[in-house]
């Protein structure tokens, strides 16, 4: 039966697929079926022009999990999580509330905190390459100036990791920043005035006030930088490469290298979708916990 | 003994705008209301008193200490926003006992204090909702509450009805003055709307392009303005200027009327001869706008309907004991109704029709 109800009906359904169409189409391209592609690579052994790929269960997971390296590289992206992520928050935060006060030169320092967000991981680890390299690097020349012993900062394992961790702090706190300044920017100045007519002094008012409002955005950065901590591994391609003695790889530097240094797709498979479990459950943490203790104006 | 004290108050930004050589004193208990048009500085008056801005000049004095360079906080005085400045992440109890918290009153007083003050202010039931989750009255309550809790004797209020609707400004405004009576609040009350001021005050402070243009009680400002700007401010509508000449007076002279003073008589026999330009029927009266060339805003309030249409001419009386004489200059208040000479001699010539010359202040209207 044809009325104009069920012409009306079917107008509206088509309607709604055209609209979802282009990004029904390109997330299952590029998000949904390689998610599924490397779940199934997991499960499948390595195969060879000789030795076809043959269903492996978790036989995967299970080298993995035998594979000290992985281990290692497991616990230097904790470790890298675990430094940067705080720190570059709490730079951004105290970046932020300076760049927002009342101060000269205001919007010159909001772009000189800004800069290393604009330029690429790669110039940027180039820079940081010569500000690390030992003897006439620019850390060590100072270094020298006071009469310190020149130190390798990339060439030896006790330091590698933490050089590492400084050049995605710099990068990280300004692309922080920003976002902290437009929450502090939406901060009526009247409840400083409120505050201040009871007798609220700046810390308790930073404290009471401004950091609960700034709630929202503080847990949209966390979800960014941990993501990120997983993500950004560019600067290891100049920096390090994982080296030395693996001290400075990181779990997506490690897929990477299985996939196409060792041509291993089943491991790299498998530590993907590690992560992207790892991650989801972070997520569904931050988004069902976190997110009914915070105050969304 | 006076309570607050302002000595040549001047603060203005480049030369212009704010607020220039304010003087005035408040008994304590008093209500005082700053009113004005937008942009003639009441809101800078409220700030610089409040210590949220520095003078340039001048001295505060309250409650009998000099407080020009003391802090907001050091002040010893509460402040309502106009925008209420709730905390939008505390509830409303936190909201209120914030200030307490902050001093670290003790929390059997702080409880206390918190309980009287929203039985006061009738937020009992509310106290554990977000600002996010009140009507906009609740709202203006507890900025209410949280300056009542700090129990300070100076209550700064920043045009605190501006953004409630009709029906609630007019509950909220009898609240306030409940509040502030019962608890013996010396209040400075910022408002552009002169029904509030004069409803709620003891005093009245008229502010115009950063200078006061009067200082008295709502009824002197009613009845005897200053100037011609209080005059045109004050009423609704407000007062009517005619050039003098057409009253007999020299052109030096505009004379003010009141609408209510106003009588009409047949065309040829009041004052002057006026078109009617517009009638509202407002129910108990009607308001009848004239139209004269040589007046300004020239009307007339009659009881009940009115019997004339648009576009009809009608005489217009002026009695000469409603007149106030201006100096048409310098916008100065010459004479007062009682002391012009002329007054008794008008008076007997003015009724046309048999009715005797009402006097003031509830005359009696002529229907034509």
């Amino acid at each position: 039966m044809t009325d104009a109800f069920t012409i009306e009906r079917r107008r509206r359904a088509l309607h709604g697929w055209l609209l979802l169409g282009p990004a029904l189409i390109m997330l299952t391209g590029f998000a949904f079926y390689p998610s599924l592609a490397t779940v199934i690579t997991s499960l499948w052994s390595r195969g060879t022009r000789r030795n076809p790929a043959e269903f492996a269960g978790l036989e995967n997971y299970r080298t993995l999990f035998d594979d000290p390296t992985f281990w290692q590289v497991a616990g230097n992206n904790l470790a890298y999580a675990v430094v940067t992520i705080p720190v570059s928050m709490a730079l951004a935060l105290i970046m932020a509330l300076w760049a927002n006060a009342r101060i000269p030169a205001r919007s010159f320092i909001r772009t000189a905190y800004f800069t290393p967000t604009v330029l690429p991981m790669i110039a940027a680890a180039n820079l940081w390459l010569f500000f690390y390299t030992p003897s006439f690097g620019i850390l060590n020349q100072i270094g020298a100036i006071f009469g310190a012993a020149p130190v390798n900062w990339l060439g030896q394992p006790e330091t590698a990791l933490w050089a590492i961790c400084a050049v995605t702090i710099w990068k990280e706190a300004g692309f922080f920043m920003i976002f902290y300044l437009a929450a502090l920017q939406t901060i009526p100045p009247d409840l400083r005035e409120a505050a201040d007519i009871e007798g609220a002094s700046r810390w308790t008012y930073t404290r009471r006030i401004v950091l609960p409002l700034l709630m929202p955005t503080t847990l949209f950065i966390l979800v960014n930088a941990m993501i990120n901590s997983v993500k950004l591994i560019d600067h290891l391609f100049i920096l390090t490469k994982g080296g030395p003695s693996d001290s400075t790889k990181l779990i997506l530097y490690y897929i990477w290298e299985n996939a196409f240094a060792y041509f291993d797709r089943p491991a790299a498979a498998a530590m993907t979708v590690l992560v992207l479990m790892l991650l989801g459950a972070l997520a569904a943490f931050q988004f069902l916990v976190l997110d009914r203790r915070t105050h969304y104006r | 003994m006076s309570f607050l004290t302002l000595d040549g108050l001047t603060r203005q930004w480049d030369g212009q705008g704010g607020v220039q050589g304010i003087s005035l004193s408040l008994p304590r208990g008093d209500f005082l209301s700053v009113l004005g048009p937008s942009g003639c500085g009441k809101s800078t008056l409220l700030r610089l008193i409040a210590g949220l801005e520095q003078p340039q000049a001048g001295r505060i004095v309250i409650d009998g200490r000099d407080v020009t360079a003391l802090p907001a906080a050091a002040r010893n005085l509460s402040m309502v926003f106009q925008s209420y400045a709730l905390f939008p992440h505390l509830s409303v109890a936190e909201n209120v006992i914030f200030g307490l918290k902050v001093r670290r009153v003790a929390r059997a007083e702080r409880d206390r204090r918190l309980a009287e003050v929203l039985a006061m202010t009738g937020l009992d039931g509310l106290e554990r909702r977000k600002p996010s989750e009140l009507s906009g009255g609740q709202r203006q309550r507890v900025a209410l509450a949280r300056a009542a809790v700090a129990e300070r004797p100076l209550c700064l209020m920043d045009e605190p009805l501006s953004n409630l609707d009709a029906r609630l400004r007019h509950s909220v405004r009898r609240d306030i003055r409940e509040l502030a009576h019962k608890l013996g609040l010396t209040v400075v009350y910022v408002t552009h709307d002169q029904g509030e001021a004069m409803s709620l005050s003891n005093t009245v402070v008229l502010m115009e392009a950063g200078r006061i243009e009067q200082i008295g009680t709502p009824s002197e400002l009613y009845d005897r303005p200053a100037t011609i700007f209080a005059a045109q401010f004050i009423g609704e509508p407000p007062m009517s200027l005619i050039e003098g000449p057409v009253l007999g007076y020299t052109a030096a002279v505009a004379v003010g009327i009141r609408p209510e003073g106003v009588l009409l008589a047949p065309p040829g026999r009041g004052d002057l001869d006026a078109d009617v330009a517009d009638i509202e029927f407002l129910g108990g009266e009607t308001r009848l706008a004239l139209s004269h060339p040589a007046a300004r805003g020239l009307a007339a309030i009659l009881p009940g309907a009115a019997q004339v249409g648009p576009g009809q001419t009608v005489g217009v009386i002026i009695p000469t004991e409603n007149r106030l004489l201006f100096n048409a200059v310098n916008g100065q208040l010459e004479k007062e109704p009682q002391q012009n000479p002329r007054a008794r001699i008008r008076q007997n010539t003015a009724p046309v029709d048999g009715h005797k010359a009402p006097t003031p202040p509830k005359p009696v209207k002529e229907d034509l």
